[in-house]
């Protein structure tokens, strides 16, 4: 059984401008145990996707339908129907379900020590006395790699590296033990040296942790060595869903496959050209008719501009959005 | 400097410091150093890749090149014809230059900026910020400027409806290729690339990658390209400089310097990059610690207290940058005795 379930989730923006379809129908699971990575270029919804599950959508922002079900031991709890500001959503966001974000200088409070910040998870979700907190955190502080964890206990976030204070951030996150850690490209704003050490943390957290991972970043090389499995996101919808191995040996969405040969790699050899996906991301303001990557994409068809494709099973546990794989997939 | 090696730029020695002040009075109390004593040229026609964390004082060096930053001490040779009469080419000194001399000099080295965002005054139409260059330097007014402006937008591959727009209409893509055609308008010969790609998705990097390498064939141009992003740089360089705490630790030919690395900071870096293939069993060096200060930097070579290979030589004397033959430049005192794990092909 699926930690989430996600169903049909829609959520729009409300601007001054018209509303953006950020987050526009998409359906996919969590499993326990696995990491599953969200790929996507800038605005393409997979941040949006993760604050409605933390129930943190602001305004202009809003659920518009769909379902956000959490598994809890003998319960299932749709998330989107908690008040957002009420007691349970309280109860589960940062104790059962956290979120690591990209910027760990704005995500800590600069005039709260990074212990004090970490105590305050602990003794808001647990039932734990203040001296045994402290102890706890000190305890993790460690176990995320920070040297002198107790002198660091004492200290505020701008006496820490990025790197730090990141690790600092992944601390206080597991702090609660969480049934799902959300991580929201945590190593995108560190350079490469310390993006290794973090992703080798994490790496290490996902052995140990019994809980769910949601690995969100646009970086394809991060994500080859973190995830179970992988969705891809265009346009606040769904493209391809798959085992990591297969999104990345047999890619199947055009979108993918123009994602993946737009990189360069390290292990490339020879100075050839880059290929390019041509064109621009469309705005999301307008509701498209058929395939958002139709504009862009190589193998358009003329039913790519009349009808959205839906996201079906090509193989076992691999899908796609795209009439080109509807004949394989109906036939399966 | 010979003429005939085809060297359009000497870097020599080139100091930045900025001094760190405090109290009433503004003492200065320290010095970031933050370009300490770099050597490079560049030959007319190449691409150079700068490469180094945040801090390590890639863009201070691409800004002190260019003379948006007075150097310390130091001196950059540059190759160009702007000055003389007679259309010779002429060796100037940069970082000793006058104001006059230097706005001559705007003509022939021009800058990329990082962010598309806050590199165009948002007040400004496309016309007016890509005419700028040619207004502020005489070059061509009125009609004459309008068909320079619609060849550059055309050259990026803009078109001249966008002429009356504001930056603000144009996404992240389409803002760089407006700074790439504001950095081309005087036809310069040189072009400092400071992150250029950075802040633009994957598929708009490859575009912008891509346009980069069509003008420098179209132009001639010779761009010093710096980026902190090691797969973009291998791409688009023909030699590579890495940096490290204000010093270049190892400069040589690309496919060289990623094949057989000869300083221990070029092979960590490598290897921490994320390879996009599942399949890939990554080895990366996890490099001790951050990057120290640098207005402290440690004794020594500046890289010793994280260096994996340090021995106790490394904390007491700095090492030169020699040249280990092949023009492959290393700063490390055990460059001939390490072997070291380059980029393995997949």
């Amino acid at each position: 059984m699926p930690l989430i379930e996600i169903k049909g989730l829609k959520v729009y923006f409300h601007t001054e401008d018209g509303v953006a379809r950020a987050v526009d129908g998409v359906d996919f699971d969590i499993e326990s145990g696995k990491t599953l990575g969200v790929v996507g270029e800038s605005g393409c919804g997979k941040s949006v996707t993760a604050r409605a599950i933390m129930g943190l959508v602001d305004a202009p922002g809003r659920v518009e339908s769909g379902r956000i079900l959490y598994h809890r031991q003998n319960e299932v709890i749709d998330l989107v129907k908690l008040k957002p500001k009420g007691r349970q959503i309280r109860s589960i966001r940062g104790a059962e379900i956290a979120m690591i974000f990209q910027e760990p200088m704005t995500s800590l409070n600069p005039v709260f020590t990074i212990g004090d910040q970490i105590v305050e998870a602990i003794l808001l979700h647990g039932d734990a006395g203040k001296r045994q907190a402290q102890k706890l955190a000190i305890q993790i502080l460690e176990e995320v790699g920070i040297p002198l964890p107790r002198q660091r206990f004492n200290e505020y976030p701008h006496q820490l590296s990025g790197g730090m204070r990141q690790r600092a951030m992944i601390a206080m996150a597991l702090s609660c033990n969480p049934s799902l850690l959300i991580a929201d490209e945590p190593t995108t704003a560190l350079d490469v040296t310390i993006q290794a050490q973090v992703l080798e943390l994490m790496h290490g957290l996902r052995q140990q942790f019994n809980g769910a991972i949601m690995f969100i970043t646009h970086d394809l090389g991060v994500i080859a060595g973190m995830a179970d499995d992988i969705i891809v996101m265009y346009c606040g919808k769904i493209v391809e869903s798959g085992p990591v191995l297969e999104i990345f040996k047999t890619p199947l969405h055009p979108y993918t496959i123009g994602l993946m040969r737009s990189i360069p790699s390290l292990t490339d050899s020879g100075r050839q050209r880059l290929d390019t996906i041509e064109g621009v991301v469309p705005t999301t303001f307008s509701p498209i008719a058929g395939c958002a990557f139709a504009p862009r994409c190589p193998k358009v068809m003329e039913i790519c501009r009349q009808k959205a494709p839906a996201c079906l099973e090509v193989t076992p546990g691999h899908r796609s959005a795209c009439f080109l794989h509807h004949a394989t997939a109906e036939g399966t | 400097m010979t003429s005939n090696d085809n060297i359009l730029l000497k870097v020599k020695d080139l100091r930045t410091y900025f001094p760190v002040r405090k109290g009433f009075l503004q003492k200065v109390v320290a010095q970031v150093k933050a370009v300490d004593g770099v050597n490079l040229f560049i030959s007319g026609g190449e691409t150079l890749g700068l490469v180094g964390e945040s801090g390590c004082g890639k863009t201070t060096l691409g800004r002190s090149i260019i003379r948006l930053q007075k150097p310390t001490s130091g001196s950059i040779h540059f190759r160009s014809k702007r000055l003389s009469q007679n259309g010779e080419e002429e060796v100037i000194d940069i970082a000793a230059t006058g104001p006059a001399q230097l706005k001559m000099l705007r003509r022939d080295m021009q800058i990329i900026f990082q962010d598309p965002y806050s590199s165009l005054d948002s007040r400004m139409t496309i016309s007016e910020i890509v005419g700028e260059p040619l207004k502020v330097q005489k070059v061509a007014k009125g009609a004459d400027r309008q068909a320079r402006v619609v060849d550059l937008l055309k050259a990026v591959g803009l078109d001249s409806g966008h002429l009356k727009r504001y930056p603000h209409e144009f996404s992240g893509g389409q803002r760089q290729r407006i700074g790439i055609a504001r950095a081309l308008a005087l036809n310069p010969g040189f072009i400092v690339a400071d992150e250029a790609v950075s802040a633009l998705d994957v598929s708009i990097q490859a575009q912008v990658i891509n346009l980069l390498q069509d003008l420098q064939e179209q132009f001639g141009l010779t761009y010093l390209f710096i980026a902190h992003d090691l797969s973009v740089v291998k791409h688009i360089s023909s030699r590579v400089a890495v940096m490290y705490l204000g010093k270049i630790v190892e400069l040589a030919e690309t496919s060289e310097l990623f094949n057989q690395p000869k300083h221990p900071y070029t092979e960590a870096l490598m290897s921490a990059v994320p390879v996009p293939n599942p399949e890939f069993v990554q080895q990366r060096i996890a490099l001790k610690g951050d990057v120290p200060s640098p207005v402290s930097p440690p004794s020594g070579c500046y890289f010793h207290p994280r260096c994996r290979y340090a021995k106790d030589h490394c904390s007491v004397a700095e090492p030169e940058l020699r040249d280990l033959g092949n023009k492959h430049f290393v700063s490390c005192h055990f460059a001939q005795e390490l072997s070291l794990q380059g980029v393995k092909a997949s």
